[in-house]
């Protein structure tokens, strides 16, 4: 079977329009917290320090109106447990869809595509089926695409329409530790985006309708952003969601402004407002009981690249890409980011540096330090993190 | 009186003709570095000195929107840059969503974002006819343009075009207090069929750094063509497929 994909990966690498092929070799070491969710490592045993190598390739395939995009990836691990050595490995396609472009302005997509959009960067509410939550460290991390159909209409460089319905999932092998794994469920969302004064000023309009025990729920978006001039943007990203069997009606809402420095860099700050979100006491109260239950452990590890618990919390990040100090490295970036959240006043505070060497790599160094009480949202698993990365591009 | 009368009339007609004129050689100029309303396509190579890398990238340009493709090195190949009007977009093959830079970022060495695609002088600066130059034995109009906005690649520049050709081939970037940070020589060596007519193309731009003259960035056009381009591929929606 693996002899087979090999196969026909390169039998489509050697017909390929467009191929980028990368390899990573990484070493992250964590330092855990030693938290009533994961007293002494024992509950849920993460590793402390793991060296993983990874193959990603990027792969293009057109012909006549068709459109085959796949990022196959392989991963091998080391990792240490409390001690002990144990090997990870897993292979998967981050992305596996075919488009058809049936004119100009309108296609058909059906496989597994990853999506984003909107101005928000600490989470993104509108786009509820991957809302991207910036809660990793390493700058190599890439979200996983979800199975589903969609069209898609532009009816020009300002006017766009998707509509996007969920499929089953991919069956493949999916340990990765840096991807969550495809949670399908039956969704449905259609998003229009019109932009317009020079695309300083953009609406979009997100509505969906998601299956849960009740029956389908609405889900509905709205994001915005006006661009006031070259330093400051102001926006806004907000979903309205029904839960229940009482169909109630709760708010997430991300406000937010960027200021762009004359020398490129871009300083932002957001608040995030969680209407279902927790107090303190409820967090508490909550914890307490999912420990007894063991499986806060296992939902945080999901949720902490989908979710939020808490009720508010509040974003700042500085990123600052090719600054002129550093004209003696290759395309050097800086990002620094911290999630503080307001109901129980845990903080995550994130940071990576990369740069090019020569044509072909990259070396990347990021690491995360949290704080906050034994039980806190945002130090549920990591005390701190520090990792280092190289990526040769061919 | 109708002496006065006369002279002014025709002072206020002088300065509306200088005024339109100054926009009219910009425009002009604007079309041999692509700023035509059709579509075009052309590859350029971005080399900074004292690298032994270059950088290499296929534009596709429709009106005021602009889709670059970074082709090499290996590390940066299949990044896009987006161009809506002034407005800027990058993605990176991976990522799930473009992200919006300025066109005053640095690209690479002396070149800005907005070097690698900025074509139309006409649409993001006001101009204004302050004199005449030789530039390398040519008789040239000395122009100053002002950005009419504040999200442009740069706030003031000097520029020098050809009086028998209309051609830039030559610009002074400044600072907002007005001294020159940087400078750039055109040349044009390329053609291309602009409205069926073969007209010239700009084929080197060498950016130099006003303070330390060894910093320089080269770049390098090719391949000009008129092309048919859908305005969708210009939305932001559409580069991650």
């Amino acid at each position: 079977m693996l002899a087979f994909v090999f196969l026909l990966l390169g039998s489509l690498f050697a017909r390929a329009d467009d191929w980028q092929q990368s390899f990573l070799l990484t070493e992250e070491n964590r330092h855990l917290a030693n938290s009533l969710l994961n007293p002494n490592n024992l509950v849920w045993p993460l590793a402390n320090n793991v060296i993983q190598a990874e193959s990603r390739s990027n792969i293009h395939v057109e012909k006549s109106i068709f459109l085959l995009t796949l990022r196959p990836r392989a991963e091998t691990a080391l990792e240490t447990v409390n001690g002990a050595n144990r090997e990870q490995g897993s292979l998967f396609f981050q992305e596996l869809f075919l488009q058809m472009k049936l004119t100009e302005n309108f296609s058909l997509s059906a496989g597994r595509i990853q999506f984003g959009w909107g101005p928000a960067d600490s989470i993104t509410p509108s786009n509820w089926m991957a809302p991207d939550l910036q809660y990793e460290s390493s700058p190599n991390f890439e979200q996983f695409g979800i199975s589903r159909v969609q069209a898609s209409w532009s009816a020009s460089d300002i006017f766009h329409v998707m509509g996007a319905a969920e499929t089953g999932p991919l069956p493949d092998n999916t340990n990765s530790r840096t991807l969550t794994k495809e949670q399908n469920q039956e969704r449905l969302l259609a998003k229009l985006e019109w932009s317009w004064d020079n695309t300083n000023k953009i609406i979009g309009l997100t509505s969906g309708r998601v299956h849960e025990a009740y029956g389908y729920r609405a889900r509905e978006g709205f994001y915005s952003a006006i661009t006031l001039n070259d330093a400051w943007l102001l926006y806004a990203d907000t979903l309205y969601k029904q839960t229940g069997a009482e169909r109630n009606w709760d708010i997430l809402a991300v406000p937010g402004l960027r200021y762009t420095f004359p020398g490129g860099a871009e300083i932002r700050v957001e608040e995030i407002y969680n209407q279902a979100g927790l107090t303190s006491a409820q967090e508490s109260t909550a914890i307490k009981a999912l420990v007894a239950t063991n499986s806060l452990t296992q939902s945080l590890l999901q949720s902490q690249s989908a979710s939020l618990s808490g009720k508010n919390y509040s974003y700042a990040a500085f990123r600052w890409t090719n600054p002129a100090f550093l004209s003696m490295l290759h395309s050097p970036s800086f990002a620094l980011r911290a999630l503080h959240s307001l109901a129980d006043g845990s903080q995550a505070i994130l940071s990576d540096f990369d740069f090019g060497i020569g044509d072909q790599y990259t070396l990347s160094v990021y690491g995360s330090i949290t704080s906050g009480g034994d039980n806190s949202e945002l130090r549920g698993l990591f005390d701190r993190l520090l990792g280092i990365s190289l990526k040769m591009s061919i | 009186m109708k002496f006065l009368t006369f002279f002014f009339c025709l002072a206020a007609f002088s300065v509306s003709a200088w005024a339109f004129n100054a926009e009219e050689i910009l425009h002009k100029a604007d079309r041999a570095r692509g700023g035509v309303s059709d579509g075009l396509t052309w590859n350029i190579q971005l080399q900074d000195s004292g690298s032994s890398s270059a950088s290499e990238y296929e534009v596709q340009v429709k009106g005021v929107d602009a889709l670059v493709r970074c082709t090499a090195p290996a590390r940066q190949k299949g990044e896009l840059y987006l161009f809506n009007d002034r407005n800027l977009w990058l993605h990176r093959p991976g990522l799930k969503k473009p992200i919006s830079l300025s066109p005053r970022q640095r690209l690479s060495g002396q070149a800005a974002n907005g070097d690698i695609a900025s074509t139309n002088y006409a649409r993001d600066y006001e101009a204004k006819l302050e004199g005449e130059d030789v530039i390398n034995g040519k008789n040239c109009f000395r122009l100053f343009l002002q950005a009419k906005a504040k999200n442009v690649t740069y706030d003031k520049i000097r520029y020098w075009v050809t009086k028998d050709t209309l051609l830039g081939v030559k610009a002074e970037f400044l600072t907002l207090d007005g001294k020159p940070f940087k400078s750039a020589l055109f040349e044009y060596g390329n053609s291309v069929l602009v409205s069926g007519k073969k007209a010239p193309f700009v084929s080197k731009m060498n950016i130099e750094d006003a303070m330390v003259k060894d910093n320089k960035t080269t770049i390098i056009y090719t391949s000009p063509k008129p092309a048919a381009i859908p305005e969708s591929l210009f939305n932001v929606n559409n580069l991650v497929r």
